[in-house]
């Protein structure tokens, strides 16, 4: 029973007491969504894998783009991005679906989001391992047998538990935060889900960061601004990682783009983020945590008495 | 007495604060503060300085209206709601800092309707603070004392149970988790006379073990049954505390009154 001015290490203390409930929380999540079946997995795998199927269609024979394998490079994007979406909008009413529990048995309340965010990490590997990662093995060895020459992914791949780390921390702070929310303010998932609609454009899945950097048809006084407000968006710095982490550069050299469809000018397109970036959103994502535990914990003695 | 008490509430006080009109959610709130208007809010004092002490192996029902603040006690007692002022602590227990405590849930809480029988068990379980193991060793005790007419049921999902086999499961579940101290609210009697009368039967055994019993009641009868003593609370302070009998006369009296 932690204590009223418990500081911020006696919460973490409490909370690791619990560390089997949380197992078990992670657990019972993947049951359900699984439907306790080798056919619920199977299932959970069928959209993501539809998906990939009708996108990588979709960029080959109807909106043929002059970047070798376009629709990789959407993929690379769209799967980490499903992770964000379904881990912040899942956890988001965790604790108000459980409220006829919280109000009868003490347990740190703070387990259910990051049991949520937990097992959506653990469907996003899933779906990593099970589809994405197949698919760049075919591609790469599609790509050695054609020009003769083993082709690998970036040596930057390497990183991506980096990445992924980045990403949970960030999935974590916002759960927590919305999830403490929505027991004060019951349509706060409602209007997460509508923000969250509208970032999809915000953000680079489908089109490239420097695309936005060039972006001629912006007057030139705004478009270093608009740059960098892009930038300092963690989840564009995610997505464009996961991108360069994860598809090479054809023949070593980044695969160019029109500036402006039917004009000779190209830029060069799946740079990456330049480290300094990557660096600054790393930082941003564990102060979200941070703050997200801190904001949950301040509120999760009122979560009772509000509802 | 020279033991410590089990439970030990002292100078506890505990208001809430009732939102009046409803600006649910944000939206709502939004709109409010462009129209101007404050969100009225209405204080309500639940409990008001109460101070008592429960001994190990006592049965102590809590009684009065509605509102009267049991169910705030018991909240807090169970350590879901913290008290404003005053505090409640379990100096008898093995580990003052987490007495094992087994509060009866209502019907079908923290039972996921799509999981199994099992499946829920062990999250029942887990909830209350057991082990893996534990449970696993635990559980054929359990599912005897559930005592499905179709044990085959185990395997299917809750949502295709009876009211009275959840009863039975979350019963079985909470009164295997060897508690020190026992909360129930209203929930006494559940089940058909069959299981009622094991759910008696497993209190009196827990009496008989030294095991603290604390329980929220509008049922006289239930009360007269199982309770060594009963507090009556009015107004968010006691009203009476001792025998059984006297305490019910000072309510009907009140109540009447």
């Amino acid at each position: 029973m932690a204590q009223p001015s418990s500081s911020f290490s006696a919460e973490i203390r409490e909370a690791w007491r619990y560390r089997e409930l949380l197992r078990t929380l992670v657990r019972r999540e993947l049951d359900v969504r699984y439907k306790n079946s080798i056919f619920g997995v199977a299932w959970s795998l069928a959209n993501p894998i539809m998906r990939a199927i009708i996108l990588l269609l979709v960029f080959q024979y109807v909106i043929p783009i002059k970047v070798p394998n376009y629709g990789v490079h959407v993929l690379a994007t769209f799967f980490p991005w499903t992770y964000f979406l379904t881990g912040v909008l899942d956890a988001a009413d965790s604790v108000s679906k459980q409220m006829p529990l919280v109000r009868k048995v003490y347990f740190p309340r703070e387990l259910l989001p990051i049991a949520t965010t937990l097992a959506n990490l653990r469907h996003f590997l899933l779906t990593l391992g099970v589809v994405t990662i197949p698919l760049l093995v075919v591609l790469y060895a599609r790509d050695s047998f054609i020009h003769h020459r083993l082709s690998l992914p970036p040596a930057e791949i390497l990183l991506l538990p980096v990445l992924i780390i980045m990403q949970t921390l960030l999935i974590a702070g916002l759960a927590l935060f919305l999830s403490a929310l929505n027991v004060f303010f019951e349509d706060t998932k409602f209007l997460a889900a509508v923000i969250a609609d509208l970032l999809f454009y915000a953000v680079p899945i489908i089109y490239f960061i420097e695309q936005v950097e060039h972006a001629t048809l912006l007057p030139e006084s705004i478009r270093g601004v608009v740059h960098t407000l892009f930038l300092l968006n963690p989840m564009v710095v995610i997505l464009a990682s996961y991108r360069r982490f994860l598809i090479a550069w054809p023949d070593g050299t980044p695969p160019r783009i029109p500036l402006t469809p039917g004009q000779p000018e190209t830029i060069a397109v799946n740079l990456g983020v330049p480290w300094p970036w990557f660096c600054l959103s790393f930082a941003m994502c564990t102060a979200i945590f941070i703050f997200g535990y801190r904001f949950f914990n301040a509120r999760k003695w009122r979560f009772v008495e509000a509802a | 007495m020279s033991r410590p008490p089990a439970v030990s509430v002292t100078n506890v006080s505990k208001q809430f604060t009732v939102a009046g009109t409803g600006y649910a959610g944000i939206k709502g709130a939004l709109g409010a503060m462009l129209a101007g208007k404050r969100r009225e809010r209405k204080v309500v004092h639940a409990l008001n300085d109460v101070s008592l002490d429960i001994h190990a192996g006592e049965t102590v029902a809590l009684i009065g209206r509605n509102g009267s603040g049991k169910s705030t006690l018991l909240s807090m007692l169970a350590n879901v709601i913290r008290p404003d002022t005053g505090s409640v602590n379990f100096p008898a227990s093995e580990d003052p800092t987490h007495p094992r405590i087994a509060p009866l849930l209502e019907v079908g809480a923290g039972f996921h309707p799509d999981l199994t029988g099992t499946q829920n068990v062990y999250f029942n379980g887990a909830i209350l603070g057991l082990s893996r193991a534990t449970m696993e060793s635990r559980y054929p005790e359990i599912i005897a004392f559930a005592d499905f007419e179709n044990p085959e049921y185990l395997d299917a999902p809750v949502r295709t149970y009876s009211s009275g086999m959840f009863v039975r499961l979350g019963f079985a579940v909470a009164v295997h988790t060897d508690p020190e101290i026992i909360l129930i609210d209203e929930t006494l009697a559940v089940g058909d006379s069959v299981f009622q009368e094991k759910c008696y039967a497993r209190i009196r055994q827990f009496q008989e073990e030294g095991r603290t019993i604390i329980f929220v009641s509008h049922d006289d009868d239930a009360v007269r049954r199982v309770a060594t003593r009963a507090i009556l609370l009015s107004h968010g302070k006691v009203a009476a505390d001792g025998a059984v009998e006297e305490t019910l006369a000072a309510y009907h009296s009140n109540h009447h009154a």
